[in-house]
């Protein structure tokens, strides 16, 4: 009786902590997933930059992110990571957009 | 006999003259006329010359200030330093001459050029630097410094030269440099989603912050510049017409590229064929 009293509690207790947890808590805001998002930016970026369309803060939001990152602040380093994989991506947009740019005259 | 001899040398001779003076391409000839005629257009009270002066050609409250600060140059110390290193042989008793052809004050005008045999565009200031590498010399910074001086020095002497940048006709690969650097100038690019040609054929005139922003032909005859902004950051004020661009990039919030690689030299290429027919004005003062 006293082990099923004691599982009981258990489990109610760690429900109870899920429920009451932030809803914003990823549950995936590891090292490793700031590792994987930081490869993929920076191919996202490659890419920009052998098309020529390369924007200029790329760099310097990935290294505000390895910052925050090296501070223990892996949550904020991903928004930084995600910037950046942003702007790499809108700038291979660009790219097309101005495939074809010349004089209006 | 005669006949034959003078037919066959006649022939030779203008031959000769053919090969030693490319043929403009038609189609850069058609761009290069209707550039020029759209500022004209725009700007009808300016000569064709007046356009090397800027935003100092549209407001006569600055061109004073710009004579003003042009009697006595604040460059002309560094301009002297170029004009000595020019001069001063290299270990091997070379000079900087030696890696050019004609009078030095024709050297200016004869870059950017297209160099058939290597496939790409020559740009007098990579040219001073793959000098100094031949001649075991080392290497020296692309943008600003030594290289700006002897530039400026090689700009000043050549006042009054024409700008004439050929795109030989028929040749497929110059063409394809030219067209590259044009896109160079016209695609949008940053996150601020500008061209060079926004600023510099859209809005020339028109004030952007405290600056007055300079018609795209004739920015190109008085370059390197002496430019108060970089005199007051790291540096002696000099920049290259390629340390220029870096700058407009990162203003528009774009990656610039590297100096003396083929997208910036490509640029320069069709930047300066637009501005065929005018004067080089000298190495000159800009804010």
């Amino acid at each position: 009786m006293k082990k099923v009293l004691f599982t009981t509690l258990v489990v109610f207790a760690l429900s109870a902590q899920a429920e009451f947890m932030s809803k914003e808590h990823n549950w995936n805001n590891t090292p490793d997933q700031y590792k994987a998002a930081v490869k993929a930016a920076k191919a996202e970026q490659k890419l920009a930059r052998s098309l020529g369309f390369e924007w200029r803060d790329i760099g310097k939001f990935l290294k505000t992110a390895n910052k925050k990152y090296k501070a223990g602040d892996v949550k904020g380093a991903l928004k930084w990571v995600e910037k950046a994989k942003t702007q790499a991506i809108l700038g291979q947009r660009q790219a097309k957009d101005q495939a074809n740019a010349g004089p209006r005259f | 006999m005669k006949k034959l001899l003078t037919i066959f040398t006649t022939a030779a001779l203008l031959g000769s003259t053919m090969v030693m003076a490319a043929q403009q391409s038609s189609v850069v000839q058609a761009d290069i006329d209707a550039f020029q005629n759209y500022f004209k257009k725009r700007f009808p009270n300016l000569s064709l010359n007046d356009f090397s002066k800027g935003p100092y050609a549209m407001s006569e409250d600055k061109k004073l200030q710009f004579d003003a600060i042009m009697e006595f140059p604040p460059f002309e110390d560094l301009r002297d330093k170029g004009e000595a290193l020019w001069k001063k042989p290299f270990k091997n008793g070379k000079t900087y001459s030696s890696c050019f052809s004609g009078a030095d004050k024709t050297i200016r005008t004869q870059f950017p050029r297209w160099n058939a045999k290597t496939g790409k565009v020559e740009t007098l200031e990579g040219e001073i630097l793959k000098c100094r590498v031949k001649n075991g010399e080392r290497k020296i910074g692309s943008g600003k410094g030594k290289l700006a001086w002897i530039s400026a020095y090689l700009t000043t002497i050549a006042k009054g030269q024409v700008i004439n940048v050929i795109v030989p006709e028929g040749d497929e690969k110059a063409l394809a440099a030219y067209n590259a650097g044009k896109k160079e100038f016209y695609a949008k690019r940053g996150q601020l989603n500008l061209s060079c040609a926004n600023c510099h054929i859209d809005s020339p005139g028109q004030r952007i912050r405290g600056n007055t922003l300079s018609p795209a032909l004739g920015q190109i005859t008085h370059f390197p510049v002496w430019r108060g902004k970089w005199a007051k950051k790291k540096g002696d004020g000099f920049g290259t017409i390629q340390r220029r661009y870096g700058g407009c990039n990162k203003q528009v919030r774009a990656k610039p590229r590297k100096r003396q690689r083929d997208a910036y030299n490509n640029l320069e290429f069709f930047h300066t064929a637009m501005s065929n027919g005018l004067e080089i004005s000298g190495t000159e003062y800009r804010e």
